[in-house]
């Protein structure tokens, strides 16, 4: 039990003091994971707002495939990716491997599905009587996307917040990918499982300890943003 | 005489092979108030979507100024506008609820002005109503929003779905006003569709009866609803005292909802008679009589126990039996009261 409360108190120390191997680990964690997020909504809104919006041929079909692929191991996505990114592979002459880059690429196929199946989860169930009131006044169709995707933005939001969540927190292609090479590849994730294999508990705390904060973060400015537009009652 | 407005011929529209709308042929003229009813599952709302341009029928002609309903364009299209059952806001503040219609017609002139002008017309202070969200509004408040809402469109047709279902009894009056101006000053056609009959006949220029999907061949309410019970092979309605109207299932008239009865096709007499025919009598006294002067007819809403049935007559023959207000009348009518087109 000690070497617990050893850790925990090594771990605010090294937060404190704002330790370079600590912080270079935050920092490639938010790095990528926040591009790759912002991938995945550009990429994945749209895809997700047709498949929940438009009704077309196999559309039943491709919503099942993108609520499979939610449960996509993370491991798996890595495997597809280096397959293509590594030195024989067809994307290898970008020598995509053992960098940000690549895991950016990776973290951006884990969080796709989440953001097209959660959103298009979200406007399937659009309520019929907020669908009848914008169309009674007539939009354009670009005027209709705007404002379900305004009505629905708390959805919207939750699912990139999962997305996020999931990506923040995967450890199987920051690993695959990225290396785990110390100031350039490292994540939070990563170091924790390297750290606690050296049995250097303290690191590996300090690390959890702000896991847990982004995530807290994430959800709290989700529902700060619900609060402050009325989507829930104080 | 006024042009006409909206053209509906053989519609038909069925919702997975139930047939919810059959309209062989119904007109409406611009600048009218018309009062649509009818019981639940009568049609109602969806031929006020079918107005609306929300939903297309499944076959048959609908036109709005001469336009079809899979040609007509988006800028005459948006002459129209609908307040649904259940109004609902957006989810943002009652400023942005009425701005959200002007922004998307691109029509932002005199904003404010008409702003305040309309949530007046609904009865609300601007001061207070304006900045608030839509969840601090009350169901009665949110309706008065919603029609406000639509009001600031100066809309040239304004379709209404049982708009006082949230209202008190402060509402309804302020709705009748505010309709009332609408269609006064601004030469707007209305359509309402209500159960609300006592209501909708103060304010309607005209009424169309619908049952079944079917507009009825008369244009004033007869329908009597509630429970009908089941005796043998025959059906009963009880009209609270003491008398009922009891009819062969096999007439299939009504099976579910209940019946209308044609008023044209009621006689009144002061006495009970015989007769060979089958008749149906029922016994009540005189509430109202008006002169109906556009085919010198004259209506009487006779009290029934607790119902009210019209009956209509000419007025010639109206003046032989020199009827008079509260007088004990009996009502007697046969099955074809009961038909529909």
């Amino acid at each position: 039990m000690d070497y617990i409360l050893e850790g925990l108190k090594e771990a605010i120390f090294l937060l404190i003091r704002l330790d370079p191997e600590t912080i270079s680990a935050i920092d490639i964690t938010i790095r990528t994971s926040s591009v790759s997020i912002l991938l995945s909504v550009i990429i994945g809104l749209p895809l997700g707002f047709i498949l929940g919006f438009f009704e077309f041929p196999f559309r039943k079909s491709l919503k099942l495939l993108s609520d499979t692929l939610l449960a996509l191991p993370t491991v798996v996505v890595g495997l597809i990716v280096y397959a293509f990114i590594s030195y024989r592979g067809p994307f290898g002459e970008y020598e995509l491997l053992y960098t940000a880059k690549g895991i950016i690429i990776g973290q951006t196929i884990l969080a796709l599905p989440i953001v097209i199946s959660l959103s298009a989860t979200a406007i399937e169930g659009m309520d019929r009587k907020l669908y009848l009131t914008l169309s009674s006044f007539y939009p354009t169709l670009f005027q209709m996307v705007k404002n379900v995707i305004w009505e629905l933005r708390h959805a919207l939001i939750a699912a990139i917040v999962t997305a996020y969540g999931r990506v923040v927190a995967e450890v199987g292609i920051a690993m695959m990918i990225g290396g785990n090479i110390k100031w350039f590849t490292r994540t939070i994730t990563t170091a924790i499982s390297l750290e606690t294999n050296k049995g250097e508990f303290a690191m590996g705390i300090a690390l959890g300890l702000v896991l847990i904060l982004i995530a807290f973060a994430a959800n709290l400015s989700l529902f700060a943003l619900k609060k402050r537009s009325g989507g829930m009652r104080s | 005489m006024s042009e006409i407005l909206y053209k509906l011929n053989n519609i038909q529209t069925s919702y997975n092979t139930k047939p919810i709308l059959n309209i062989h042929a119904l007109q409406i003229n611009q600048s009218e108030i018309l009062g649509l009813i009818g019981s639940n599952g009568s049609g109602k709302s969806t031929l006020l979507r079918h107005l609306a341009f929300l939903e297309s029928p499944l076959s048959g002609e609908l036109l709005y100024k001469g336009f079809s309903h899979q040609l007509i364009p988006l800028h005459v299209k948006r002459e129209i506008t609908i307040l649904l059952p259940e109004p609902t806001l957006l989810k943002r503040s009652v400023k942005e609820n009425l701005l959200f219609g002007l922004k998307l017609h691109d029509d932002m002139e005199n904003a404010q002005k008409r702003m305040e002008e309309v949530l007046e017309l609904v009865g609300l202070l601007p001061k207070k109503f304006l900045q608030r969200q839509w969840h601090e509004l009350s169901s009665g408040e949110t309706q008065r929003v919603c029609l406000a809402a639509r009001l600031i469109l100066k809309p040239k047709t304004l379709l209404l779905d049982e708009p006082t279902n949230s209202l008190d009894y402060n509402g309804v009056p302020i709705f009748s006003d505010a309709i009332s101006y609408a269609n006064q000053q601004w030469k707007t056609t209305v359509i309402i569709a209500s159960h609300d009959l006592l209501w909708l006949s103060s304010l309607a220029t005209r009424q169309v009866g619908l049952h079944f999907g079917r507009v009825m061949d008369f244009s004033t309410s007869n329908f009597i609803f509630g429970k009908w019970e089941e005796k043998g092979k025959n059906k009963i309605f009880h009209f609270g005292d003491d008398q009922h109207l009891q009819i062969p299932k096999e007439w299939r008239v009504g099976e579910k909802r209940g019946i209308a009865i044609n008023p044209r096709k009621i006689s009144l007499t002061k006495e009970i008679f015989t007769c060979k025919e089958k008749l149906f009598f029922l016994e009540g006294f005189i509430k109202e009589i008006s002169h109906l002067q556009k085919d010198d007819e004259v209506s009487l809403k006779i009290n029934v126990g607790e119902y009210t049935i019209e009956a209509i007559m000419d007025y010639e023959e109206f003046k032989k039996n020199s009827f008079s207000l509260r007088e004990k009348v009996i009502l007697s009518f046969s099955q074809e009261a009961f038909n529909t087109n």
